[in-house]
């Protein structure tokens, strides 16, 4: 068995005004993954490049150990894949949509179907078009959940839902994930999400991968160093991941607390830095003024 | 590919029993037109083959109404299979709903419901050559650019076809297109004449199934290279 539920090699795109480029990244099997950045930043790109969706132009994409273009009909069937926007048909009822897909995969199970539609409250003799975005995506998620998928990839599951909503879905995701052993790849841009259930965390801007880190790491060890300019220009550049000048002084976000404090002594103010923060500080690319 | 069927079945099964149904008040009502007899039951055969042949561009546009081809291509299935699957059933329902059309409108004929003309013996090769060709022509254009890209060719082929029209009228002769849809209409008057009443159809059929297989492979090259 692969350590790798996904393993991505100089993987490119090109489209016009947009590059994904030449990515590297590795998702753990049996974790959660959480892949964030701003918009624009390449997730559904390369969401879809791993499900063949659109074609890359050059790399490679190795899926739970099988080639995704070679090997495509085995990798899909280990795949519950997620779309933000479900593509079911829309006069359908959930229940004749799910006749239909069923027979795709050798391992569905109509009985756990069924357990998770009941689960999460699904009409299943209502019209697709019936439902609230919501629904749609919690029937998304049973349909994935329901052939023993290796591997759920989820494009942006919980955009456009109210947070009340967004909260109940990644709890019933996490409840059916429990134990299971599955690997799960989903972007988002929304930070609660990430502390809410991902194990490592990869943060994606203008096509290329910035970071990739278990998720304890990232709260444990990352900081956000307060102070004035002088300050910040002790910091090691090593672990300097970010600045911003603000109109009290400069901030800057640090790999490293430890390393930090060493600089610039006890008496620092350096506080966590939040899924928040790093998402700012790193979406700017690193380097930004705060207007006042 | 049974489990494509089957899917493409469910899911559009609605969508082609009303456009089936829709279709069938004009079949019904088109002896109607012309009451006192003079109706070509061939020609209205030609007619019904059209519209059914137009049966699965309808499913490839309702699952590009709902952006659903991107469902398709996310389940475990090559898209070589999933284009393979529309040829076949785009064939079973086209010659399915042309013989069931043409078959109730034979027995109501028969019983003197409807005023037709006696069908000609070259009837099923009409219905076959029919569907054939519009399948052939239709699938590729839908499954590639969807239901947008098969209407721009038929508005071009219609401005096209009025250009060389007027071209004609303005320099004389026939023109290109002409000459070639006489090349065409000249070849298969030769077989008919040439080949006999078995190897005539024989041949005709077989052209036709070669440029399905052709604009299949077509269809299979540029699905495959289409982004969701």
């Amino acid at each position: 068995m692969t350590e790798h539920a996904i393993r991505i090699r100089g993987l490119r795109k090109r489209y016009r005004g947009f590059t994904l480029k030449d990515v590297d990244l590795d998702v753990p099997r049996g974790y959660v993954t959480g892949l964030i950045g701003p918009n624009g930043a390449g997730k559904t790109t390369l969401i879809k490049l791993v499900m063949n969706l659109v074609r890359r132009d050059a790399g490679t994409i190795t899926v739970l150990g099988l080639d995704n273009v070679a090997d495509e009909v085995a990798v899909k069937s280990r795949i519950g894949f997620i779309y933000d926007e479900p593509p079911f048909y829309h006069n359908v009822s959930l229940r004749d949509s799910a006749r239909a897909i069923a027979p795709f995969y050798p391992r569905w199970s109509d009985a756990r179907f069924g357990q998770l539609a009941g689960q999460f409250g699904l009409p299943l003799g209502k019209r697709f078009k019936t439902l609230s975005h919501g629904m749609k995506m919690k029937f998304a998620l049973a349909i994935a959940l329901s052939h023993d998928a290796d591997l759920l990839l989820m494009d942006e599951p919980t955009a456009g839902l109210d947070l009340a909503f967004r909260r109940e879905l990644l709890d019933e995701l996490t409840g059916v994930l429990q134990d299971e052993g599955k690997s799960v790849l989903f972007s988002t841009h929304i930070t609660a999400d990430l502390e809410r259930i991902a194990d490592y965390v990869t943060f994606i801007r203008d096509g290329a991968i910035v970071f990739t880190l278990p998720k304890h790491e990232l709260r444990e060890r990352w900081g956000v160093v307060k102070g004035v300019r002088a300050d910040v220009e002790r910091l090691p550049a090593a672990i300097v991941r970010g600045r911003r000048e603000r109109p009290y002084g400069v901030e800057a976000l640090v790999a490293d607390v430890v390393a930090a404090r060493e600089a610039l002594g006890a008496g620092a103010v350096i506080d966590r830095a939040s899924f928040d923060e790093v998402m700012v500080f790193m979406s700017r690319g690193g380097e930004h003024v705060e207007a006042v | 590919m049974l489990k494509l069927f089957r899917k493409d079945l469910i899911l559009n099964g609605r969508v082609l029993a009303l456009t089936y149904a829709f279709w069938s008040v004009f079949w019904l009502g088109y002896p109607a037109l012309r009451p006192g007899g003079g109706n070509s039951f061939n020609a209205w055969a030609v007619m019904v083959s059209l519209a059914c042949a137009v049966l699965p561009v309808t499913m490839v546009a309702t699952e590009d109404k709902f952006k659903a081809g991107a469902l398709a291509c996310s389940l475990p299935v090559s898209r070589d299979s999933i284009v393979v699957a529309r040829y076949v059933e785009g064939w079973i329902l086209a010659l399915g709903g042309a013989a069931i059309a043409v078959g109730v409108m034979w027995k109501m004929s028969a019983a003197g419901m409807m005023e037709f003309g006696a069908p000609a013996a070259g009837l099923p090769l009409g219905v076959v050559v029919t569907i054939g060709l519009v399948l052939a022509v239709f699938l590729p254009l839908t499954l590639r650019f969807g239901v947008a890209g098969l209407l721009v060719f038929l508005v071009a082929a219609q401005l096209m076809g009025v250009v060389a029209l007027l071209a004609a009228a303005m320099f004389g002769g026939g023109g290109g297109i002409g000459t070639v849809i006489k090349a065409i209409t000249g070849a298969v008057t030769w077989m008919q004449a040439n080949l006999g009443t078995v190897a005539f159809p024989a041949a005709l059929v077989a052209a036709v199934l070669a440029l399905n297989v052709a604009s299949c492979r077509l269809s299979a090259a540029i699905y495959r290279r289409r982004e969701f």
